[in-house]
């Protein structure tokens, strides 16, 4: 298949079933807003490694705040509920409850499970946090030095789906990023989405295992261009660079339909070849053949 | 359609309505509810010769039109359905609700919502001393919503657990008196001894005159209660809306009540005079 230039390479990509939790963050104004979701969405690009895997979903308007105040909602993927539990407590205890001005709210008031939030957190309060149940849902007010840290009680959880990728080869590394960041700049505004990795993009895209035995990840050889001629690759003969952009959603559909998009922004000249990565098809439950996705969700 | 009760006369008795809920009579034709039992004054009464009845309630909606003023408990232990009265009514509207909504297009007597725990009542006009407060148990609110368009008498959330009452016009003395929680707003005037007695909660005193405060309440600093972001979209749901600035204003807050456990709280939009 080919998208202009670009050939689409019949490929899938491997994707794993995770729990996923959605919070509202707001603050006094962009500065402070982007300063708590940089710090709660730090060190989360993957759970090879990170207790979770998080990044902003997108801006959130003063109208579609619960305080009316600009916000920004964040997604967070983990292995199960009772580790995402303990990652989003810890994560909103260091990253934003430290964070001057912020307030963090239940952006899955329908998940299917809930894991405590504010109830933990209030304890931090010592004795002098207040809870305030407006309709069915239960506020924890924290006191802190600059006024008072508002959280709710829980969050909701539910099931996502983690791994949805494209690989991008391309000429050149100034085209490679380029492309890169398309795609990324692509899939901002998407909601049920996320790229966890920095910027959106991850350059060392990883194979199961290594020679050395404690490693469970290691630098995928068939796609560094330095390896090509020395090592089996499926690198393109004409590909000196590699993107990876790992996309992780709330359902399959989103998944699907960003890696479509995805694709689609990326194509164009520079880009030799755009395919799907995976582990051979056994680890991850669900699986995204790149061409059927392209068909499945035309642009 | 909705279940329409239409008083045929003025009474003067007092008229217990409060086994007449939305989930009773749903099942009923209007004949059969014409030969419900009412208790008016001593006397048992069919409910039909006082009320014309038109409708069914099988939509779990009832209206009750008149003066009602003499009625009490209307909407006792609701839990669900909408109860709406075209008129003004007496003491114990929506007394121990669980859920559902009341509607009241006039105003209601004494201890509207008294000891309620969920829903939300809507009075259009005013009411009278205890709002959310039940005296004969001594029992305050533990849920839901009570708005209030006009003004309230005497010691509005007495007692208080949990929910919210708001006030658009003045209140009598000693609002929130002994509150053990729960939030009470109040837009106009709030007479003297506010939160005497009170162990946690809020009072949001939203009018611009100085606030008679007890001396058993410690000032505290100024700040922008955030809550209050959340409190408004909550009320403004059903039908109370507040100028939605008051959520970005600074408000003097004060801590108390220090003869009790001293950890209830009293807003005002007024920053006193500073220190």
């Amino acid at each position: 298949m080919k998208l202009g230039p670009t050939t689409i390479r019949e490929s899938f990509a491997e994707a794993f079933g995770m729990r996923f939790t959605r919070l509202i963050v707001t603050a006094h104004d962009e500065h402070w807003l982007e300063a708590a979701v940089r710090e709660a969405t730090g060190f989360a690009t993957s759970v090879i490694a990170c207790d979770v895997e998080a990044a902003l979903e997108r801006w959130l308007p003063t109208g579609e705040t619960p305080d009316g105040r600009l916000g920004a909602a964040i997604l967070m993927f983990g292995f199960s509920t009772a580790s995402l539990a303990d990652s989003v407590t810890r994560r909103v205890g260091q990253c934003i409850l430290t964070c001057p001005t912020t307030a963090v709210f239940d952006g899955l008031p329908d998940g299917t499970e809930r894991v405590p939030l504010g109830k933990f957190l209030r304890f931090f309060g010592d004795g002098f946090q207040r809870s305030k149940v407006i309709g069915d849902r239960r506020f924890w007010r924290v006191p802190v030095m600059d006024g008072e840290f508002l959280v709710e009680e829980s969050v909701g959880v539910a099931k996502g789906i983690a791994g949805g990728n494209i690989i991008l080869q391309c000429i050149n590394s100034e085209g490679a990023l380029r492309a890169a960041r398309s795609v990324v700049d692509a899939l901002a505004p998407m909601p049920g989405v996320i790229v966890p990795f920095p910027g959106g993009v991850v350059r060392s895209g990883s194979k199961v295992g290594s020679k050395y035995p404690k490693l469970r990840a290691s630098t995928n050889n068939a796609y560094c261009p330095t390896l090509a001629g020395r090592v089996p690759t499926e690198l393109h003969p004409n590909a000196n660079c590699a993107y990876e952009v790992v996309i992780d959603g709330v359902d399959e559909p989103s998944v699907a339909g960003a890696m479509a998009k995805a694709a689609r922004s990326a194509a164009g000249e520079g880009v030799l070849v755009i395919e799907a990565g995976n582990y051979g098809g056994k680890l991850g439950k669900f699986h995204f053949p790149l061409i059927d996705v392209l068909e499945r969700f035309p642009g | 359609m909705a279940l329409h009760l239409t008083t045929r006369t003025h009474w003067t008795l007092p008229i217990d309505l409060s086994g007449e809920l939305p989930g009773l009579l749903a099942p009923l034709s209007p004949s059969e509810v014409g030969k419900r039992k009412l208790l008016v004054g001593r006397e048992q009464v069919d409910l039909g010769e006082i009320f014309s009845i038109s409708g069914s309630a099988g939509d779990g909606v009832v209206v009750w039109e008149g003066d009602l003023s003499t009625a009490f408990g209307i909407g006792h232990l609701l839990k669900e359905g909408q109860v709406t009265v075209r008129g003004s009514v007496g003491s114990y509207c929506g007394s121990q609700m669980k859920g559902g909504s009341i509607v009241v297009e006039g105003s209601a007597g004494t201890s509207v919502g008294a000891a309620m725990a969920g829903g939300t009542i809507h009075v259009l006009g005013s009411c009278g001393n205890d709002v959310g407060h039940d005296p004969r148990r001594g029992v305050g609110m533990t849920g839901g919503t009570i708005v209030v368009d006009g003004s309230a008498g005497t010691h509005v959330g007495r007692t208080i657990r949990r929910g919210t009452i708001a006030v658009r016009g003045s209140v009598g003395e000693g609002a929130v008196m002994d509150a053990i929680a729960g939030t009470v707003i109040v837009m106009g005037k709030s007479g003297r001894n506010a939160g005497s007695g009170m162990r946690r909660g809020s009072l949001f005193l939203l009018d611009d005159a100085p606030p008679e405060i007890l001396p058993t309440f410690q000032r505290g600093r100024s700040l922008k209660p955030l809550i209050l972001s959340l409190l408004l979209p909550h009320l403004a749901s059903i039908g109370f809306k507040i100028d939605p600035s008051f959520a970005h204003r600074d408000m003097r807050l004060y801590h108390g009540d220090m003869l009790s456990l001293g950890l209830g709280e009293i807003f005002s939009v007024h920053q006193g005079d500073g220190e």
